[in-house]
């Protein structure tokens, strides 16, 4: 790679879209996302299903390859432009500058071929090592994992594995040609939560050791609270709020972010405390709302957010947030005022006013 | 953990009560899965018992064998003073109607072919009134009481709902008949979490209305905590800890349940995850449980005597009971 200045960016999205014809029409899974990431940063990237997460942290490699896929805007990575490689050229930067860490450990390995095969020879590939060093480097590789007895599981298949096992497979290789930046993609959604708990912890440690950035993908809030610097939250294929991880949970801007911190169990509530939901599910992409995507389901929105798209604007503490009505804004308490009196469904839901147990529509 | 033991039940005026169940699963050559060994619960009326444990704990195949799917290999499970064990399989078809089960992954089981007026109406077909028009009034109410528009839903099938409006569906189904208890294995994991929180409070309305007992059966412990008055903690196949909600999780007391608890994310960036509480190992193979203790190969303060003996629960603090030799203060 071309030695970059020390202030560019590790990876820089401007105006990321990914549209997907489907026979339904145009689906847009990804709307206009830009994010800027720096070198050593944990970015956490959170949404429900279908909010465009996955398919963000993949376009942003060009590996949602179809021919019925759009990707347009642009990611820089340390300054060089991503989208417009070919496929050849991105083979090199797959795995060796970028890795990615997917959520099921079993489908990403190989189910016909040894660990220790699938290790060296991404090695070799990318680094040209004869048999003999890949192979000792793949032994170290795997302890560094903390893979017990690492000379012996070179020779299982993944089946003999466990899934916490076999994570620790695939971060092993994520690790191995030193990329600058780790994508993981719901890495512990499959395991228990102990395992959850290993792994997380192992991500960490290698992330500061080997002085790599990471985007953090996943749905589970209580994951990011604990391991990114940085959040972005996503809905209906657009980032609806980015802040850092210590504003964002003091101080969410958009109603969505509220509403999910709220909706979530937390184990130092006491038993039996209601939770608050969010009313009715997200939009579907193939046909989205006017204005702001989450309105319908929102216990702020007024006349302007079911017509018109909100910016993503800057706050004076740095978060940034896509609505016309930020939370902790006296227009946002005048906005629920009016709500609450009108006795908008969504709202009354979210404050437990009425039962919540009616779904809208 | 991995104890046995019956100090934990509270006899009286119980709904439904499994004393020593035991299930096992022949894999050829002689050998057997030990998948619940000695599981002893019982539920007070209106009462919800949440059982936890990771994945291979056990934990759905106690509820299953609650509702004798299969038969457990031993034990007893008495509702209102029936042993359903004892009975034949005619006789435990009619028992069912008081004993329901809500299922993990509410799309696959429903049935696709059919509308969702029937699907709810399929029970009361067999054994509710033989009145149609009764059956569908039945129906109509049942789904107003999940909060379905019982018109707009009743004639369209289950692909046309998401994952959440079928939970409610098949929540529908369970409360069709106007059960005692109701077993739910994992309803909300394979949710969203803003769709969770619906389920989750509609479960707690619906208890309140309708005067049903849970068992909830569920991996993620927030959620467990939030919906249960009683927990349970299962190991391999046995049982660790029993006590309220609320005791549970600020004192735990086996080391297991604090291994557990340590690994939880914590949605609060302002508290550090503890790098310290790691659970090493794996998990044993169910064939070939270790002796004594279940969890004593992963406890950090195991000894001796844990191997050779296996800790039977014993009370620690009021209601508070536990499976360990060592307990945590």
């Amino acid at each position: 790679m071309n030695t970059s200045l020390p202030d560019t960016p590790l990876l820089e999205v401007e105006n990321l879209s990914t549209t997907f014809m489907t026979p339904r029409g145009p689906l847009t899974a990804v709307n206009g996302v830009n994010l800027t990431l720096q070198k050593g940063q944990t970015y956490g990237l959170v949404g429900e299903s279908g909010s465009g997460k996955t398919v963000f942290s993949r376009s942003m490699l060009q590996l949602n390859v179809s021919s019925n896929v759009q990707t347009t805007g642009s990611v820089k990575f340390q300054g060089e432009e991503l989208l417009t490689k070919t496929r050849k050229e991105m083979q090199s930067i797959w795995g060796k500058e970028i890795s990615m860490v997917f959520q099921d450990p079993m489908t990403s390995l190989n189910p016909v071929m040894k660990v220790g095969t699938q290790v060296i020879e991404h090695i070799r590939h990318h680094l040209g090592l004869g048999k003999k060093e890949a192979r000792e480097l793949g032994i170290e590789l795997l302890r560094s994992v903390q893979i017990p007895e690492p000379e012996a599981r070179m020779d299982v298949y993944p089946h003999e594995c466990s899934g916490g096992m076999r994570q620790r497979i695939c971060i092993a290789i994520a690790l191995a040609c030193g990329s600058k930046l780790l994508i993981a993609d719901e890495p512990t959604t499959a395991l228990d939560v102990t395992v959850q708990h290993q792994i997380l912890n192992l991500l960490d440690f290698q992330r500061r050791d080997r002085d790599m950035s990471m985007v953090l993908v996943t749905h589970d809030l209580g994951v990011i609270a604990g391991r990114a610097d940085h959040v972005a939250v996503m809905y209906a294929g657009r980032l609806v709020e980015v802040a850092d991880t210590k504003t964002l949970f003091a101080a969410p801007k958009m109603p969505y972010t509220e509403a999910l911190l709220r909706s979530i169990p937390r184990m130092d509530q006491p038993a039996h405390t209601r939770l608050l939901s969010i009313s009715g599910r997200p939009p579907d992409l193939a046909n989205p709302p006017k204005g702001c995507a989450f309105a319908p389901r929102c216990a702020y929105a007024q006349e302007q957010c079911e017509n018109e798209q909100p910016p993503i604007t800057t706050h004076a503490d740095g978060s940034q947030s896509a609505c016309w009505i930020p939370l902790g804004t006296p227009a946002s308490r005048d906005a629920l005022q009016k709500n609450l009196s009108a006795g908008r469904p969504q709202t009354l839901a979210m404050h437990n006013v009425a039962s919540t147990t009616s779904e809208v529509k | 953990m991995a104890g046995t033991g019956k100090a934990h039940l509270r006899g009286e005026g119980a709904v439904l009560t499994v004393e020593d169940l035991t299930v096992e699963f022949p894999v050829g050559g002689g050998r057997k899965v030990h998948a619940v060994s000695g599981i002893s619960i019982d539920l007070m009326p209106g009462e919800t018992l949440g059982i936890v444990g990771e994945s291979g704990c056990g934990k759905s195949t106690t509820g299953r064998a609650i509702l004798q799917l299969p038969r457990p290999t031993s034990g007893s499970v008495v509702l209102d003073g029936v042993d359903l064990t004892k009975l034949n399989d005619a006789d435990m078809r009619e028992q069912r109607t008081d004993i329901q089960m809500i299922f993990q992954d509410p799309i696959s089981s429903l049935n696709p072919r059919r509308r969702i007026k029937d699907v709810v109406a399929e029970p009361l077909r067999v054994w509710g009134p033989k009145d149609k028009d009764e059956q569908y009034k039945i129906v109509r109410e049942t789904l107003e009481a999940v909060g379905l528009d019982a018109d707009l839903v009743g004639e369209r099938r289950p692909h046309e709902f998401s994952g959440g409006q079928c939970q409610r569906i098949s929540i529908a189904r369970a409360l069709v008949l106007n059960p005692k208890v109701i077993i739910c294995d994992e309803p909300v994991s394979a949710l969203d979490v803003s769709v969770q929180a619906q389920i989750l409070n509609l479960l707690e309305d619906l208890k309140k209305k309708y005067g049903i007992t849970l068992i909830f059966i569920a991996h993620d412990l927030a959620v467990v905590k939030n919906v249960s008055d009683r927990v349970a903690v299962m190991y391999l196949g046995k049982m660790c800890e029993v006590a309220t909600s609320e005791d549970l999780y600020a004192k735990p007391a086996h080391p297991y349940t604090k291994l557990l608890l340590g690994s939880v994310p914590v949605a609060d960036p302002t508290q550090a995850p503890d790098t310290n509480a790691e659970l090493s190992g794996d998990l044993p193979s169910p064939t070939a449980p270790p002796s004594g203790c279940r969890f004593r190969t992963r406890c950090p303060i195991a000894t001796d005597r844990c191997a050779q003996e296996e800790p039977q629960l014993q009370e620690v603090a009021v209601g508070h009971y536990v499976a360990c030799h060592y307990p945590q203060q």
